[in-house]
């Protein structure tokens, strides 16, 4: 049987090679005379034998632009093959060094919304006596995991810190209301609502965010330490007062 | 395109590998996130974002060697999309914003036919998305060449790198960590010589 040139390399392209039977027939030298019945039944030829003959019968290929690089630019990567290593482990391993945030991480907090959204309130407290925003920063930063909390008013002045010395506080006030607000935004584009709080983290460092009327409370934590979320969000609760 | 973050001055690339389902995709993903060397911190987590049937994998790192172009640091993200032909829809989204392509190709015969379907769907979306595949830098990897039932590289030249330029393209066994690193260098440095030949990158 002899294929022709252009009807394998149209075939080829495909990455198929299947034509009717009716075609193939055609193409057979001793072919049978009678006409069968199974003329457009579709067959498909093997690919492993035709390529090899098809690309040694192939005139030099039509000559092609490359791809230039400058190479001044280095390879930025390099690793090291483990052999023993096992791909569908590796991809449920935990790294350590992430500034990711994957649902199903138990080292988080954030599934603790629940817990926050059923917090104490102070309405039913009426013989407690309402902290002060240095008291609730104080009693923040002493929780464990805790490394510095903050409260900042929506135009980003600083009401009470606690934290470490190499941040600025008054910075850090400052950025508190943008931060929380383009989430915000986000969020109420998507029609989600508004944001009532925000979890996110920064070179494995964790920060929660809590909007309480028109004030931010925010903590962060230590590299590797999950910040105690609920309690956190019971001293928010605490700011969740009307002036006298 | 590139996102440049004006803060930290990071220049933000997206790569996505392409190809058909089974192709080797992912194990491309879990071999530089299990071997590359960066310095702590600058790799992230492998991610998946997973719908019930289908899987999307993302991860993101910083390489110890980043090149500064015009003093912003490269920060690449490196995609995989879904390769079942169900889940183009996904394949569209993660495509968004493309800066890069790596075409993992499965070297067996029988999955020929395959890579075909795939590239082209490849070269549909981006239409979809108004982006033509010619003006964005793109590898080819041929993968599993430790299989018994391969095609010749050849072949798989004149199947998929046939078009008026010839990009370049490596035979891999991905899952033995071989052609992966060299893939990956490739595509990062035609990113780098494109954003460096284009002056400021885009913003955005």
């Amino acid at each position: 049987m002899a294929i022709p040139f252009e009807a394998a390399e149209s075939a080829l392209k495909q990455g198929k090679i299947a034509f009717s039977w009716k075609t193939v027939r055609g193409w057979m030298q001793q072919a049978p005379a009678d006409a069968s019945p199974n003329e457009s039944l579709v067959v498909e030829l093997p690919l492993k034998i035709v390529a090899p003959l098809f690309l040694a019968k192939r005139a030099e290929a039509r000559p092609q632009q490359k791809v230039e690089i400058d190479d001044n630019i280095p390879n930025l990567f390099f690793g090291f093959p483990q052999p023993e290593s096992a791909p569908s482990a590796a991809s449920t391993a935990k790294a350590a060094d992430t500034n990711f945030y994957v649902w199903d991480d138990r080292s988080d907090t954030v599934t603790s919304a629940e817990v926050e959204t059923k917090g104490p309130s102070v309405g039913t407290k009426f013989v407690s006596k309402y902290a002060t925003p240095n008291e609730i920063v104080s009693r923040a930063a002493a929780l464990d995991g805790v490394a510095g909390a903050i409260i900042a008013l929506p135009d980003g002045l600083l009401v009470a810190s606690r934290i470490p010395p190499e941040f600025n506080a008054d910075t850090l006030a400052a950025f508190l209301p943008q931060i929380f607000g383009k989430v915000s935004q986000c969020t109420k584009e998507l029609r989600m609502g508004d944001l009532n709080n925000l979890n996110f983290t920064v070179g494995n460092l964790p920060w929660k965010i809590f909007r309480v009327n028109a004030i931010f409370f925010a903590a962060f934590g230590r590299v590797g330490e999950p910040l105690p979320t609920a309690k956190l969000a019971a001293l928010a609760a605490e700011l969740d007062h009307k002036p006298k | 395109m590139a996102i440049i973050n004006q803060a930290t001055k990071e220049l933000q690339v997206k790569i996505v590998y392409y190809g058909p389902a089974m192709g080797g995709k992912t194990t491309n993903l879990v071999q530089v996130h299990d071997h590359v060397q960066t310095a702590s911190g600058n790799k992230g987590k492998l991610v998946s974002l997973a719908t019930s049937s289908d899987r999307t994998l993302f991860f993101d790192f910083l390489p110890i060697e980043a090149m500064s172009i015009k003093g912003f640091k490269t920060k690449f993200q490196l995609y995989t999309v879904p390769g079942q032909v169900i889940y183009n829809t996904t394949r569209q989204l993660v495509l968004r914003g493309v800066d890069g392509i790596v075409f993992v190709a499965d070297s067996q015969y029988e999955k020929m036919a395959e890579n075909v379907e795939s590239f082209a769907n490849l070269e549909d979306n981006l239409r979809t998305l108004k982006l033509n595949l010619a003006e964005i830098p793109y590898v080819l990897q041929y993968n599993k060449r430790d299989l018994p039932n391969i095609a010749p590289i050849d072949y798989m030249e004149f199947l998929l790198n046939n078009r008026e330029v010839q990009v370049p393209s490596f035979s891999s066994t991905a899952h033995r960590c071989e052609g992966v690193f060299e893939t990956l260098n490739m595509i990062t440095r035609m990113l780098l010589h494109k954003f460096i030949s284009q002056g400021t990158p885009q913003y955005a």
